[in-house]
């Protein structure tokens, strides 16, 4: 498709540039010759072509400071009309990250990893007819209603190798699927098919936001690569998801029988060592979310419930260190604006674990609280914000102060930085050597 | 942003054949009618806010705009805004990002661009959100007007308080005034550039002027209004990524 889109952009040029005297050279052309220009003429007006480019550093203030990133970043995405009905997308994406080809600051496997992709993103064919709309291709497929979080967001495996720090639209891995939408009035209901699974991707060994392992500190390990299912139909993924405006108040539900995206580190010990043989396993996930605005304040809430939960135990009596625990996650927040002019949210984020033993990694109930602002000077070119994670029960924090300028009408620079604060096992104190500074330059097309 | 204000002035036009058997709601309801189209309608508008001592932002949108209470407003240009969708189904509000890919609920307070508030973009309709008061008639260079006093229905209307002038016997809107819910008056505006616009004379132009700082002020342009039937599906929450961009 992308192939012919191109194809499509030749043709028109070279009937720009020359074709009026090739057509008159060559005589009055063919029905089916004009046909085939009109058709090409149509279909150079409605192609719609555009992107960004994205140059992003990244410098680590801590200890002995260094570059953590140098990338160059280009989004490309082509849409076009097929039919009055039907509607092609496709983005693709390169990058390049010059911190490994130009210092010593990684790992050889690091380097491997993340210094360059090429990669196909969203692509997909829309259909809309009626009250049905069907999107068939690679998509993200996002559910829930607040702000800076994953929490019933949970269709799309993720890329966790920068942990959550990029916008979310690059978080999210784009996955095959067939998501069919029927919209009646005030009620809607979605059905969800992805055939080939994926799983989060996460920063290696010796990678800057590289993922812990569950082991008690200074404990000697091995591990190996993560065993993949095998892509089959019974391997496939299925979901849905119902909702409804009424009087304003916007509830929604939803069921997914999926994986668990991130591995589950199944282990034995051998002596001192522990030996991790990570797994994927079969989830049912089922959720709520609700949002509404009452005078000026928008309330909005996610629930997410796995009620068998694989999670680590450091009791090494247990035979693979994992159990399975009911777990329930929720988010409740709200939104106002003080003053026409600052945009604010706070949030309340708890997981709670079911029949919890004290050995268990995570503790019975984790509470966090966020906290954001965001406002416009200059006639809306400069653009402060602040982000504040924290941890309620103890210290674990990420605060995240940006600024973004708007240099031009298709130019954007933020400058900010993503400080991380708490103990080793906290869910942001666990990268406070990591903390960071950050430039990133944005030229829209 | 103050251009969306304007639109929202739009909704404010009307019009009154023999005036004494015409009441304020009627006055009111015409002055809509010469605004906006009163069925399915899609517009492009453009936006150009003006601040003291800062560049001017010109921003253009394409509205599709359902009946008096649904609207959908996509970001056209500039490219750094592009992509951006808001909803509007009566006083409920979604916007949609295009780095976030997914539509947040938001209220009629908060902003989109700039210090525009989305109310001021979203909000075509007077008549729903402000009880109408027929408070004088008066003469403006000649011409006789209605002056109608609005009052806001509910606490989390953008205005609480607007006084609309209208002209007699064309129910074109002439200017507005905006109060805040303190009674201190926020802005002003003038409709202007009436001409045919989808079947009816329409102003064209909105310039909104801050009353708090000089010099502040915007225009709303509006163009290529079209009345066509649109599905009420275009105007739901999960729709709003299939006008991502």
């Amino acid at each position: 498709m992308v192939s012919m889109v191109l194809h499509v952009v030749t043709w028109s040029w070279a009937e720009t540039d020359t074709g009026e005297r090739a057509l008159h050279n060559a005589g009055t052309p063919g029905p089916r010759e004009s046909a085939l220009f009109s058709a090409i003429s149509e279909a150079r007006k409605q192609l719609n072509i555009h992107g960004r480019f994205i140059q992003e550093t990244a410098y680590r203030v801590h200890d002995s400071g260094e570059f953590t990133k140098i990338r160059q970043q280009v989004l490309l995405t082509e849409q076009l009309p097929l039919t009055h009905d039907v509607q092609f997308h496709s983005t693709q994406r390169a990058y390049e990250d010059a911190v490994f080809g130009g210092t010593d600051n990684y790992p050889h496997h690091v380097r491997s990893d993340q210094e360059w992709d090429v990669e196909l993103r969203e692509t997909y064919v829309d259909y809309s007819h009626g009250a049905l709309d069907v999107r068939l291709g690679k998509q993200q497929i996002v559910w829930g209603d607040t702000v800076g979080l994953f929490v019933a967001d949970t269709v799309n495996a993720k890329d966790l190798r920068e942990y959550i720090l990029p916008d979310f639209d690059l978080i999210r891995i784009p996955q095959w699927a067939v998501d069919v939408e029927a919209t009646q009035g005030q009620a809607h209901a979605e059905f969800v098919w992805l055939p080939v699974r994926d799983f989060d991707k996460l920063g290696v060994s010796g990678s800057e936001f590289e993922q812990p392992y569950p082991v008690p500190t200074g404990t000697t390990f091995t591990t190996t690569d993560p065993s993949r299912p095998p892509a089959s139909f019974s391997n496939s993924e299925i979901g849905g998801r119902v909702s409804y405006l009424l009087n304003g108040l916007d509830v929604g539900a939803f069921y997914l029988y999926t994986w668990d995206k991130l591995p589950i580190f199944f282990r034995t010990i051998s002596g001192s060592v522990y030996q991790f043989s990570p797994k994927y396993r079969r989830a049912h996930l089922f959720g709520a979310t609700f949002s509404k605005d009452v005078h000026g304040i928008v309330f909005k809430g996610e629930l997410l419930i796995n009620p068998n939960s694989d999670l680590t135990t450091f009791d090494t009596k247990d035979s693979d260190g994992i159990v399975r625990r009911p777990v329930i996650d929720y988010v409740l927040g709200a939104d106002y604006t003080w003053l026409n002019k600052i945009d604010t949210n706070v949030q309340l984020i708890q997981r709670v674990i079911g029949h919890h033993t004290d050995l268990m990694q995570d503790d019975t109930v984790r509470t966090h609280l966020s906290f954001w602002a965001k406002t416009d000077l200059l006639n809306g070119r400069l653009q402060p914000e602040f982000l504040l994670l924290a941890g309620v029960t103890e210290v674990d924090l990420m605060y995240r102060p940006k600024l973004t300028v708007k240099l031009t009408d298709a130019l954007q620079w933020k400058v900010g930085a993503d400080v991380f604060q708490g103990r080793p096992g906290g869910l942001f104190g666990r990268f406070e050597d990591r903390s960071r500074i950050y430039s990133e330059l944005t030229y829209f097309f | 942003m103050r251009g969306a204000w304007l639109f929202g002035c739009l909704l404010l036009v009307g019009a009154s054949p023999s005036h004494g058997a015409l009441t304020a709601q009627e006055i009111l309801s015409k002055a809509d009618e010469v605004r906006n189209p009163q069925l399915d309608y899609t517009v492009r508008v453009t936006v150009t806010s003006m601040k003291p001592r800062s560049q001017s932002r010109t921003a253009t949108y394409e509205v599709l705009v359902k009946g008096r209470e649904s609207a959908v407003i996509r970001s056209v240009s500039p490219p750094i805004d592009k992509g951006r969708v808001l909803l509007m189904r009566g006083k409920d509000l979604w916007a949609f990002l295009p780095t976030i890919t997914k539509p947040l609920r938001i209220s009629l307070r908060e902003r989109l661009i700039g210090d525009v508030a989305n109310g001021d973009l979203a909000r075509t309709n007077f008549s729903g959100d402000y009880t109408p008061e027929l408070t004088r008639m008066e003469p403006l260079e000649g011409i006789p007007y209605y002056v109608l006093r609005l009052t806001a229905n509910a606490p989390d209307v953008t205005y609480g308080q607007v006084d609309l002038w209208v002209e007699m016997g064309t129910f074109h809107p002439a200017r507005a005034a905006f109060y805040a819910i303190s009674g201190r008056l926020l802005k002003t505006c003038s409709y202007e550039g009436y001409q045919e616009l989808a079947g009816g004379v329409r102003p064209t132009k909105l310039v909104m002027r801050d009353a708090t700082i000089t010099g502040q002020q915007s225009t709303i342009a509006y163009e290529r209004m079209e009345v066509a039937p649109l599905p009420e599906k275009y105007f739901t929450k999960d729709y709003m990524k299939k006008w991502m961009e």
